[in-house]
């Protein structure tokens, strides 16, 4: 009995020095991390009990902070000679910059070793979007998959089905819905979203070893059928031409899905998020999702636009920022919180097929298992190559769209235009 | 007697058309205020109600719960009270000595001052970025205030005045044993009150609306002043957000209506002053 | 403070027309380098903030540098570029719109506006100008977030009248061809007052008597107005002229914002100005060499018409 009490004051004197020991021995460390996005802030912030306890012998600060245009802001910094952020979330239109003066090999850190063979446990073209001659130095958020958002209820007022590929979609808009007033898809000026549709068709911009290929005898023609569909749907009333910051913030878009102008979107998982659900909130149950049209002279079975990519500065505490981005990003189960969480669908195949992803059933989607439709594009994903002048050509495209759309330009003249500008770009270096 | 009626019937067609103009005129300021006061759901009614039939403060609430307003609205008066108390002194301080002072080179630095006005902001707006950042000055206040402590109009605006002050006055003072800087802060301080009233309604509201060069130094959501952080509002790129109508209209409206309450307090002040900018500088 | 002087007395200095003859001289010892001290606060910011930048811009434009790593000596390869470059020339195209129309459109309007504002027969004259004037104290980026709303294509107040007299809408912020309108639209609600302020300071500086001795010669309101307004205003036409055609050339705000940052130029850039050119390649691209280039042609521009505005101040002060 004496014994057993005076083991019982041994142990918790024992325990009591451990843990004073075990106090003066922390190690202080400051996590800091900058991105556009609140999102990705709050999906850490959801995981930090589960990070810190891995690290019981780490104190951690956090300082994480929202940056619009972080792109830019950190590339001030870096040419100020500022220290940035050991985690940097970076909307992959912004990593062109950072290839440039090769900021990319000097400031961040290569991940490509460091990731290993894992990277075939993830959809390749998330990864090469944040390459660089060969090295990876970023981790995707989200798949960004493109899915079809429609109505189901006036496909069946009307009596068709959703239509699996672009020409059907133009044949429908032309007969049933154009006469009517309704459109099937939204077309808006910018270049990613034609890099969208013409990404799913096959086409590249820059090559794996970032030449531009946009004008070679492969991806002209290409480039042109594309702007050229584009420009006969916008004719027929198919395409909703809705352009700049409307599309984003406006009330266009919104007000013609409930008025029923307007019964499909071709668009990313994340569109679900930011734009459809929180703006027409009271449509709930009155959407589905399917897979997109695809073309019928070949290319994906989907495609992409955005994403977020974290990338890790080269500083002293770079070894445990990358830990705590692996710990956030990589693995089926990290992707399949992260998913759960704020909506920004796996990369990792394993994490697509995992039942709480696949099986998720949504109220919005009428208690559809949407899961399941971005799991079976997954693999579908097209590959696609950045360049330092990749916004040059984004910015052509872009500018030029409007004139596409009302028919001032020819889809000759728009691709032909979008090439000599950008090699105009390449020529000079920038 | 019918050239009189028809006199009446010219002024009252004429007044008539003054006011359809005048209501235009307040036509977006009227309809942002009562936009910022309704649902979302009514703001895109046609025909407007003018009196929002469903009256809420709820795209304030969003304002401040979702944007760092309030942080924007002290940057956006701090800046605007520090820059115009720093213009008035440095000015009145130079035009003091432009004007009432013999000294070697006057005329000359007095040229310089004149030739400054033209260099166009846009010329020097990406060195001057530069050296901001390398001074680590962006998102800071120094980059909003310090260039623009003593712009040459201003130390013109304050020269004409000052020497429109009789320097018997400072004579005087001199021989009671006043210092240079006692002659000024005594004597022409006081007697500048008009001139100083002018320039700082000018500059509180060049500094408060100003956007091109605090949209490029500043890029902390925190640090922002109000046409910034509003512009910004409106900017969800890629990651989209939802349209933030009334809550930029609220916002709208919180920047624009008390500097238009306080134009109309001093708006005869306030247009003597643009007339004398404009005319003098 | 002791800034305790009567108000009445300010005012009656305010008044005296005196020559600044009455300099103090500066022969005694502390009044020597008295105003050197005072004027020296301007000087100090104008090298540092103002004078260097202007230097660095002009030798920035020879080179190719992002802000990290060497810059690169180019020769006129940014200038080269520039002329290739067709935004730069749709932008300088929309620019000469912007001056064209502020000049030909909104001055003659903020004329008619003074003039009416100034009429002997308007009733509730104070209500009216603070009407008319309050537009100018407004930020105009708030303001532009207002008129995005009222030029929305399918909801906007514009579109909504429109259509209610049976007439079509028009994409004001879509359409290629209507942009340039859409910003020329917030630039005469917000500039017009501005110029009408000072147009009616100077029609108040002319003489009645001028115009009832018109009237006794038997001269219509038309005649009186181009024989007797237009004359008397001649200087304060010109300065306004070179006001607007400066303030037109350096227009950013209004399209900036109306636009968004999505694509700050307006659909297809029709609505781009060469600041807001300027600023996407400067700060936006982190292009310093290229933007000073642009920087260093918009002086020039800006440049010959303050020499233009000086040469007429300086006519003024004589």
């Amino acid at each position: 009995m004496k014994k057993g009490l005076l083991l019982l004051v041994l142990v918790f004197a024992v325990s009591l020095m451990g843990l004073t020991t075990f106090v003066s021995a922390q190690e202080e460390v400051t996590l800091s991390a900058w991105t556009h996005d609140q999102l990705y802030i709050d999906y850490f912030n959801s995981r930090i009990d589960e990070w810190e306890a891995m690290h019981p012998d780490i104190t951690f600060t956090y300082d994480f902070q929202i940056i619009p245009e972080v792109w830019d802001r950190v590339l001030e910094g870096l040419a100020a000679g500022e220290e940035v952020p050991d985690l940097l979330g970076l909307e992959q239109g912004g990593f062109p910059n950072y290839m440039k003066d090769g900021v990319i090999a000097n400031y961040f850190v290569d991940l490509t070793d460091l990731i290993g063979d894992r990277y075939d446990d993830y959809a390749e073209g998330r990864w090469t979007i944040y390459s660089y001659e060969g090295r990876v130095y970023a981790i995707e958020s989200s798949l960004t998959a493109s899915v079809y958002y429609y109505q189901p209820a006036v496909f069946e007022e009307y009596g068709v089905e959703v239509p699996e590929s672009w020409e059907e979609m133009l044949e429908l808009g032309e007969t049933v819905f154009g006469p009517e007033g309704v459109s099937l898809n939204v077309a808006t000026n910018s270049g990613n979203w034609f890099q969208m549709l013409f990404n799913q068709r096959g086409g590249d911009v820059f090559d794996e070893s970032g030449t531009f290929v946009f004008g070679d005898e492969t991806n002209r023609p290409l480039a042109i059928e594309v702007a050229d569909y584009i420009q006969r749907a916008v004719a027929n009333g198919t395409f909703f031409v809705v352009l700049g910051d409307d599309h984003w913030s406006g009330v266009t878009i919104p007000t013609a899905y409930r008025e029923g102008r307007l019964i499909g979107h071709m668009m990313p998982d994340w569109w679900s998020s930011c734009c459809l659900k929180p703006n027409v909130e009271e449509m709930a149950g009155e959407w589905r999702i399917a897979p997109p049209p695809t073309w019928e002279g070949g290319g994906y079975s989907t495609t992409v636009w955005g994403g977020t990519g974290w990338a890790v500065a080269k500083g002293e505490d770079q070894e445990i920022a990358w830990e705590f981005l692996e710990f956030m990003y990589l693995g089926a189960e990290s992707q399949v919180q992260r998913f759960e969480l704020i909506n920004m669908f796996p990369t990792n195949f394993e994490a697509m097929e995992d039942p709480r992803v696949s099986e998720l059933i949504d109220a919005f989607y009428g208690g559809q298992e949407i899961g399941s439709v971005y799991a079976s594009l997954g693999r579908g994903v097209p590959v696609w190559y950045q360049s330092p002048f990749r916004s040059n050509w984004s910015t052509a495209i872009g500018d030029n769209l409007p004139l596409l759309f009302d028919g001032s330009m020819t889809p000759e003249a728009f691709v032909d235009q979008a090439i000599s500008i950008t090699q105009d770009a390449i020529d000079f270096g920038f | 007697m019918s050239a009189k009626l028809q006199k009446r019937i010219v002024t009252i067609l004429f007044n008539l058309i003054v006011g359809f103009g005048g209501l235009l005129m307040a036509t977006p300021l009227v309809w942002m205020l009562s936009a910022s006061l309704k649902p979302t759901s009514e703001i895109y009614r046609f025909p407007p109600t003018l009196i929002p039939e469903q009256f809420t403060l709820a795209s304030y609430e969003r304002l401040f719960s979702d944007w760092p307003f309030a942080a924007w609205y002290v940057n956006s008066l701090v800046v605007a009270v520090v820059t115009t108390l720093a213009v008035l002194f440095f000015s009145s301080l130079a035009g003091f000595g432009f004007a009432k002072y013999r000294f070697k080179g006057n005329r000359v630095l007095f040229m310089i001052v004149l030739a400054s006005t033209m260099i166009p902001f846009q010329l020097i707006l990406v060195p001057l970025f530069i050296v901001m950042s390398r001074l680590s000055w962006t998102n800071s206040y120094y980059a909003l205030i310090i260039p623009f402590m003593a712009p040459a109009v201003s130390i013109f605006l304050m020269r004409q005045f000052i020497s429109s002050i009789p320097s018997e006055l400072m004579e005087s003072a001199r021989i009671d044993g006043a210092t240079e800087f006692g002659i000024y802060w005594r004597i022409i301080v006081p007697l500048a009150r008009p001139a100083f009233a002018a320039l700082a309604i000018l500059t509180f509201l060049g500094s408060w609306n100003s956007f091109l060069w605090p949209l490029s130094v500043l890029r902390q959501q925190t640090a922002m002043t109000l046409p910034v952080g509003m512009a910004s509002m409106l900017g969800g790129v890629t990651a989209g957000s939802e349209a933030p109508i009334g809550a930029s209209m609220a916002g709208a409206t919180l920047i624009t209506i008390p500097v238009i309450i306080v134009f109309i307090a001093v708006q005869k002040h306030y247009i003597a002053g643009l007339t004398a900018a404009s005319i003098k500088g | 403070m002791s800034v305790s002087q009567p108000a009445s007395q300010a005012e009656s200095v305010q008044a005296p027309v005196q020559p600044s003859d009455g300099r103090l001289s500066t022969g005694a010892g502390g009044a020597r380098f008295a105003p050197y001290m005072f004027i020296s606060p301007f000087f100090i910011i104008f090298f540092l903030f103002f004078l260097f930048p202007t230097a660095f811009a002009l030798v920035l434009g020879f080179f190719n540098w992002r802000g990290l790593g060497q810059p690169e000596f180019f020769e006129l390869r940014n200038y080269e570029r520039l002329m290739r470059d067709p935004i730069f020339f749709q932008a300088v195209q929309n620019t000469v719109f912007y001056t064209g129309f502020s000049l030909f459109i909104i001055m003659p309007l903020a004329l008619l506006e003074a003039m009416a504002l100034n009429a002997k027969i308007l009733w509730f004259k104070t209500l009216w100008r603070i009407l008319y004037f309050a537009p100018i104290v407004t930020s105009t980026v708030a303001v532009a977030i207002v008129f995005r709303m009222l030029y929305n294509r399918e909801f906007g107040l514009i579109n909504e009248f429109l259509m209610s007299i049976g007439l079509t809408p028009v994409d004001w912020l879509g359409d290629p061809n209507a942009v340039k309108f859409a910003v020329m639209g917030l630039v005469v609600w917000r500039w017009t007052g501005l110029l009408a302020v000072y147009f009616l300071a100077g029609l108040q500086s002319i003489p009645d008597t001028l115009y009832e001795a018109a009237s006794i010669d038997g001269a219509n309101g038309i005649q009186r107005f181009f024989y007797i307004t237009i004359p008397s205003l001649r200087p304060v036409i010109l300065f306004v002229s070179v006001i607007v055609m400066i303030g037109a050339l350096q227009i950013f705000d209004d399209p900036q914002v109306l636009f968004g940052s999505g694509s700050p130029g307006g659909p297809a850039n029709a609505g781009l100005s060469i600041v807001q050119y300027l600023y996407s390649r400067g700060i936006g691209d982190l292009l310093y060499g290229y933007a000073s280039a642009v920087g260093l042609l918009l002086f020039i521009g800006i440049f010959v018409l303050s020499l233009v505005q000086f040469r007429l101040l300086r006519g003024f002060e004589d």
